[in-house]
């Protein structure tokens, strides 16, 4: 569908059949995958920089190889790096992260093994390090009182996860000024 | 005379400036905290709840809240007990309402009915080695703006109405005997009801810059958004509340920052209208 105003943003969520322990059937089209793909276009069709871009379509797609917890929150990050190699505007970069209330003790970047159907996990995307959470995921039953614990920790987690990825991307242009410079 | 051709023209004008520019049509009624209907931006549109609108199946309801009508029917059968969900349900629309609305009410409600948050599964033990399955059957005949708010009162209402008959099967089984379901029989003079556990409620709520708000960064947050706002603004945050202040599910995305006064607010609301929709369908149950 064309937008005459501003680009669409397209993302595809998939697992590799190789990618949990017990081998999967689909690596895409179940419930799960397709609303993951919802929330990573609408936080990334926030993020990016779309009204430069009229009448144009940015696809990410993203393939987990190894799931071991914080798929959602693995993809958002790589999708970020991605749209800084492939040079579109952003407001900033996208860093997400997964936290979980274990008896009402928040902690943060669960494995696979510590996801149960009782611990509640919520998946927070941040834009630049800052406090402005463009996207939020809650699963899992809590008590309203353990919520803002939980983001604070997500909020924490994500500012030391954009400082990682910003200085991945600091690295890899200055490696790229020094190529260019040499041609 | 003058007075009607000057009402005119200025609905006229309004309709122009809503289809021309709907940006500047909405601003100029949300900045001032109302919607272009007059209603606040922080009240939900009313809802209408009926039950037992069907006869012929087990329980049923209807419900219109805002600009979504919803009708779910619930059918039981006995089958022998199993791992197998007790709880089976359809989804179906007519075709105005969105594909992608519909596969958000599936998700939602798959997870909801996975977790038992509706009612003990233990409650579908019919004796003598049986089980009830109940079969919901859920369309949505209109929708504007979101449909899970309406059809998830509309399961409420429905689970809270099924009767289930008593079941009676003539010969002493032992555990591992073998059940012919042919020899089963059903007495719907006896029945009994569901003991709900929680009625889980859905609000949407969109969050908003005006144009004319003195920081840039100010949200508005408006509850219950129609269609037309929904579609001014992406910033949408979606929460399912239980009792006890129980959060069940929450989803939030957008370009607009989610901020910890912002989300307080959110929840606050939504606690407000668990208390309203909750009292209603006890309301109605108590008839």
């Amino acid at each position: 569908m064309i937008n005459e105003e501003q680009c669409v943003v397209n993302c595809q969520y998939s697992m590799a059949t190789f990618s949990v322990p017990d081998r999967r059937n689909k690596p895409r089209g179940d419930r799960r995958g397709n609303e993951f793909t919802r929330l990573l276009e609408r936080a990334f069709e926030s993020a990016i920089l779309v009204k430069n871009y009229p009448r144009s379509q940015i696809d990410i797609f993203c393939e987990v190889l190894e799931a071991d917890g914080g798929n959602l929150a693995a993809c958002v990050n790589a999708a970020s790096l991605a749209l800084a190699d492939a040079g579109i505007p952003m407001r900033g970069l996208v860093t997400a992260v997964e936290c979980g209330s274990v008896t009402g003790e928040a902690c943060a970047d669960l494995s696979s093994r510590e996801h149960s159907d009782i611990v509640s996990r919520l998946t927070v995307a941040t834009v630049g390090g800052k406090d402005e959470i463009c996207m939020l995921d809650l699963k899992n039953i809590i008590h309203k009182d353990h919520v803002p614990q939980l983001i604070k920790m997500a909020m924490d987690a994500n500012a030391q996860i954009h400082s990682c990825l910003e200085s991945a991307v600091l690295i890899h242009m200055k490696k790229c000024y020094a190529l260019s410079k040499r041609c | 005379m003058e007075t009607t051709d000057s009402n005119l023209l200025s609905l006229a004008s309004g309709e122009l400036l809503k289809k021309f520019d709907p940006q500047k049509y909405f601003d100029q009624f949300l900045s001032e905290g109302v919607y272009p209907d007059g209603r606040p931006v922080s009240q939900f549109r009313e809802s209408n709840v009926k039950t037992s609108v069907d006869r012929e199946s087990d329980g049923s309801s209807y419900v219109q809240q805002g600009g979504a009508c919803v009708s779910c029917t619930v059918n039981l059968s006995v089958a022998i007990s199993s791992s197998e969900p007790g709880v089976l349900f359809t989804i179906e629309s007519l075709g105005s309402v969105s594909e992608d609305l519909i596969t958000d009410a599936q998700n939602f409600l798959d997870r909801l009915l996975s977790k038992n948050v509706f009612f003990d599964i233990s409650q579908l033990d019919a004796g003598h080695n049986l089980r009830w399955t109940l079969h919901l059957k859920i369309m949505v005949l209109s929708s504007d703006g979101f449909i899970m708010d309406a059809l998830l009162t509309a399961v409420n209402a429905a689970f809270m109405d099924t009767k289930f008959p008593s079941v009676f099967y003539p010969e002493i089984t032992e555990e591992d005997a073998t059940i012919d379901l042919s020899k089963v029989k059903i007495n719907r003079e006896k029945i009994s009801r569901l003991t709900l556990k929680d009625t889980p409620v859905y609000s949407v709520y969109v969050l908003y810059n005006s144009w004319n708000a003195a920081d840039v960064d100010e949200c508005i947050v408006l509850c219950d958004p129609n269609k037309e706002i929904c579609e001014l603004t992406q910033n949408r945050c979606e929460i399912i509340i239980g009792k006890n202040d129980l959060i069940y599910e929450m989803s939030y995305a957008g370009k607009s920052a989610l901020t910890e006064t912002i989300l307080s607010e959110i929840m606050i609301c939504a606690k407000r209208r668990y208390g309203k929709i909750s009292e209603g369908l006890n309301k109605i149950r108590a008839r």
